[in-house]
């Protein structure tokens, strides 16, 4: 049997010459769950992954794996499956022969190893391509032999740096079902790269933001889709409607127009600088003669996206707000309408602004 | 529908026939004195001139000629014993070239590819003036340190090429599978830069095997090379066994090409 | 910079392979470079060197050479007519067998990469084997053409065309042609490379705005393959400077050039001190013409 372990990252910091790709990130992976390093390109994802797998030296820090102290175990005996964004399998072997290596530099006896190997190959549904030259593979093909090599050693973890970035659309949302499927079977702890927020929310048990080297947020897909902690979350993660002001204390927030806004209940009493984030898709367009509440606006634009309606409504202090509808909702609505909006308060949050903030 | 002469022939113009041709003319250009060697080695007569016969006596008595078999002993020991040298010892700055930053990187790699720059001959007369006092001249060491150096640009160049690129993130994968890193070079970076090392290997050997410029001057009584046997056959005594002693030259590079582009295609073996 | 390993595209090697060498690279890079630069050395620098050294030296009556720094060998070069029409010559040959491989390889070059012939494998290994075979068997086999009663007379007098003999041997003419066949495929190879890396979208570019397949050619594919002709031009000239199997078998006593001219002051007049000397006139024009190319190459950049 497997162990399942944590993973913890004292305070990891990595420098290439001066850039500073990863700066003093501290973390803690739990075991069995399946984490997601989210982030814009060349925030440090990679980096950080590599440094976990043993491929990247860290310049200071340490890393812990199963309460063991791994920063100066070479990458060979920490005992980590990786996939790589761009699989790196061997050209020169078969399918076969690709998932067998770990196990054969584990010196496993060959009958182990042809069950084993049979094994995997059937847990990514790739059994009957045994013989196949990786040529002569497909991109999702190749995409689960790498899975199948990584996995078939029963490594302490599972590292996995945009596995899914170089399929199409299609394949993506497959592979993703079968990915975590196959990491709730197994019951591995995984982390995984992308810069994909979809992929994030749909996939990870906890997500970690990441920005500039450094770890925004920490959370559940709902909590950093709901509770952003920075502008940045809110930004990167889903659409949003930001909306800078200033509370009062008791309960709501002017914005430079003037406008008064009701704060969620949970943020009632905050006062100073804050921003409140409201989703596109919170919003309801309503007829201005079937409510009396709710904010003035007019339609300045509308995208068509098959299920959804992208709507540009211009309130009447002057700020324009993005709300996705529902098609059938807002079918006939033209540019020019009148219209009110209606949220929930609840469904809006509050970020407080720090003051040293631009 | 029929074209007019003058139409058809634009068309097959812009097609390329016209470009087609002269570019067929010019292989036949090229190969033409191999041709000419093959059509002598028939000659039924003792003169080297058209054949009004077909024979395959010469190459009879090429293979039972002392002097020449010797040659081809002689050749082929010197050219292989450097090919491997130039191969090993080539892998290995290459590698190190195509890894690591030095200090003289730069105007080492710079210096290893310039032997193919410089005339054979000013390097066979520098060779000469200083193997002579060594006396080590006119042994098979001389002819496979020259060999080596005129060879050893071709796999710096070759295996560089290759290396330069090769994926490396697929022995970050070996290493993650466990494997520390000397299975990695054996297992992955070895069987990946094969090719590379076998067009390298192949490239050394042939040009070893057909140097005239330096060869001439290292060779001694006991260490006649083929080129240097032929250069001298034509010089004084043309007969037809130079033609058979061509065409087998012919065969032996045509083997090594065949071998060379039935494992990695001709495109990997000539790097095109 | 902190890390001093790095890999040849300046991005720094890192990661594992780093660990494992950053307490050795030292050694690991000394062990990994240093029997080819012993190579180069001994082998390579050390013999130019005491080829230049010995040029400046004489030989005393018995042949034997003494350790008297004289510019006499030089002298005399400059102020033999003979040995100053030979480098004529040979500059001469050497600038039209350049001119002719030049022109006949870009044509087979193009044909080849941009036709995309269905043999193409074929006729790269027709271009390469003649190479392959060496340049004695190529001489040969020229010689065997050129004669007054070669193939090529033989042909013409069969044909009924043979009142007059056409001249080859011993002639610049025979060498040039001859010269030309055995530096095409080096030629060629070098301009496929550099017709290769030409972005077919330029030219479907100039195309599609209307430029004629011969204005597209003129205006994007010879200006960008330009210094790619001009590299092969140097090193076309170079080798054509060193001719020697060619230019003893086809050109004889009659037509000496320069690499010849070595082989028989050190061979035949034992004279080593002039036949150093000429042999590093023949590397020092090499070598002008090699930097002539790349201060023309740097400054267009
Ligand atoms: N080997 C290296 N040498 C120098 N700089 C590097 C190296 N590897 C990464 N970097 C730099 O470190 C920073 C972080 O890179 P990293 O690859 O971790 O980003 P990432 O978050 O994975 O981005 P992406 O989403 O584009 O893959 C970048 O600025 C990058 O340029
Ligand atoms: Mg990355």
């Amino acid at each position: 049997m497997r162990d399942v372990v944590s993973i913890r990252l004292e305070d990891i910091v990595k420098r290439f010459g001066d850039v500073k790709a990863v700066n003093h990130v501290a973390l803690t992976f739990d075991p069995g769950k399946l984490y997601v390093l989210l982030g814009p390109s060349g925030c440090g994802k990679t980096t950080t992954l590599r440094m976990i797998s043993g491929l990247e030296e860290l310049t200071s820090g340490s890393i812990y794996i199963g309460g063991e102290d791994v920063t100066n175990v070479p990458v060979h005996e920490r005992d980590l499956g990786f996939v790589f964004q761009q699989y790196a399998l061997f050209p020169h072997m078969s399918v076969e022969n690709n998932v067998a290596f770990g196990l054969r530099m584990r010196r496993y006896p060959s009958t182990e190893i042809d069950t084993r190997v049979k094994a995997s190959l059937g847990l990514v549904q790739l059994s009957g391509l045994e013989r196949r030259r990786i040529r002569q593979l497909s991109g999702g093909q190749q995409q689960r032999v790498a899975l199948a090599r990584a996995l078939v050693t029963e490594p302490r973890a599972l590292l996995l740096d945009e596995p899914l970035s170089n399929l199409d659309k299609n394949l993506r949302d497959d592979m993703r079902g079968q990915i975590r499927d196959i990491q709730k079977r197994l019951g591995i702890t995984t982390i995984m790269v992308t810069h994909d927020q979809t992929e994030a929310l749909s996939m990870a048990d906890e997500i970690v933001v990441m920005n500039n080297g450094l770890v925004e947020q920490v959370g559940t897909p709902e909590d950093i889709y709901r509770r952003p902690s920075s502008l940045f979350t809110a930004h990167f993660v889903g659409a949003a409607n930001i909306i800078e002001g200033i509370a009062n204390g008791n309960g709501s927030m002017v914005d430079s127009a003037g406008v008064n806004y009701r704060l969620p209940a949970d943020r009632k009493s905050l006062s100073g600088k804050v921003a409140m984030m409201i989703r596109p898709s919170d919003i309801q367009i309503l007829d201005k003669d079937l409510v009396t509440d709710g904010l003035d606006g007019t339609v300045l634009s509308s995208m068509y996206f098959g299920a959804t309606r992208k709507v540009i409504v211009r309130l009447e202090g002057g700020r324009d707000l993005s709300i996705d509808t529902n098609e059938r909702e807002t079918r006939g609505i033209a540019d020019g309408d009148i219209v009110k909006l209606y949220y929930e308060t609840d469904s809006s949050h509050v970020i407080r602004i720090p003051d040293d903030h631009g | 529908m029929k074209l007019s002469l003058r139409l058809r022939l634009k068309r097959w113009h812009y097609r390329g026939g016209l470009m087609t041709i002269f570019s067929i003319a010019i292989f036949i250009f090229l190969c033409i004195p191999l041709i000419v060697a093959l059509i002598m080695s028939v000659n039924p007569e003792a003169t080297l001139g058209y054949p009004k016969g077909f024979s395959l006596k010469w190459f009879g008595v090429l293979l039972n000629d002392e002097s020449w078999m010797g040659a081809y002993r002689v050749s082929i020991q010197s050219a292989f014993l450097a090919a491997l040298l130039a191969l090993v010892n080539g892998t290995l700055f290459a590698f190190a070239n195509s890894r690591f930053k030095y200090r003289l990187k730069g105007p080492l790699a710079t210096l290893a590819l310039s032997p193919l720059g410089v005339p054979g001959i000013v390097l066979g007369v520098g060779l000469l003036l200083m193997l002579n006092p060594l006396s080590i001249n006119g042994t098979m060491s001389a002819l496979v340190i020259a060999f080596t150096v005129i060879t050893v640009p071709y796999v710096v160049r070759t295996v560089g090429a290759t290396l330069a690129v090769y994926d490396r993130s697929v022995e970050e994968a070996a290493l993650t599978l466990g494997a520390n890193e000397i299975e990695t070079f054996f297992r992955i970076t070895l069987p990946m830069i094969a090719p590379g090392l076998l067009s390298a290997t192949i490239l050394a050997f042939v040009f070893a095997f057909g140097n005239l410029q330096v060869a001439i001057f290292l060779t001694g009584i006991d260490t006649v090379t083929v080129p240097v046997l032929m250069y001298s056959v034509l010089e004084f005594e043309a007969n037809p066994t130079i033609a058979a002693a061509a065409v087998l030259n012919i065969a032996i590079v045509t083997v090594a090409l065949v071998i060379g582009t039935r494992m990695v295609g001709a495109r990997n073996l000539l790097r095109f | 910079m902190d890390n001093p390993i790095a890999d040849g595209g300046g991005r720094q090697l890192s990661g594992e392979l780093a660990n494992y060498f950053r307490g050795r690279k030292g050694v690991t890079i000394t062990a990994l470079v240093s029997p080819v630069a012993l190579l180069l050395l001994f082998s390579y620098v050390v013999p130019v060197a005491i080829l230049a050294g010995v040029s400046f030296l004489s030989q005393d009556a018995r042949g034997a050479i003494t350790p008297d720094f004289t510019l006499g060998n030089f002298v005399r070069f400059f102020s033999d007519p003979w040995f100053l029409f030979t480098l004529g010559r040979s500059i001469r040959i050497a600038f039209f067998v350049t001119l002719m491989a030049i022109t006949l390889g870009y044509v087979a070059a193009y044909y080849l990469v941009f036709k995309q012939p269905r043999l193409f494998e074929f006729y790269l290994i027709l271009v390469v084997a003649p190479v392959l075979v060496g340049n004695v068997v190529r001489a040969f086999g020229w010689q065997m053409l050129m004669g007054d009663s070669g193939l090529v007379n033989t042909f013409l007098w069969k044909l009924g065309l043979g009142e007059h003999t056409l001249r080859f041997m011993y002639t610049e003419t025979g060498i040039i042609i001859a010269d030309a066949s055995t530096l095409l495929p080096l030629v060629i190879l070098i301009l496929m490379g550099v017709l290769t890396r030409i972005d077919p979208a330029y030219i479907e570019a100039a195309k599609a705005l209307g430029a004629s397949g011969r204005r597209a050619f003129m205006n994007v594919t010879l200006p960008l393959s330009l210094s790619g002709v001009g590299a092969a031009s140097v090193i076309c000239f170079t080798l054509a400077l060193g001719t020697f199997e060619i230019a003893v078998l086809i050109g004889g006593k009659r037509v000496q050039m320069i690499a010849p001219l070595v082989y028989e002051q050190i061979t035949y007049a034992f004279n080593w001190t002039m036949g150093a000397a000429v042999a590093m006139v023949l590397l020092v024009v090499s070598v002008v013409g090699i930097v002539i190319h790349d201060i023309a190459f740097r400054s267009k950049k």
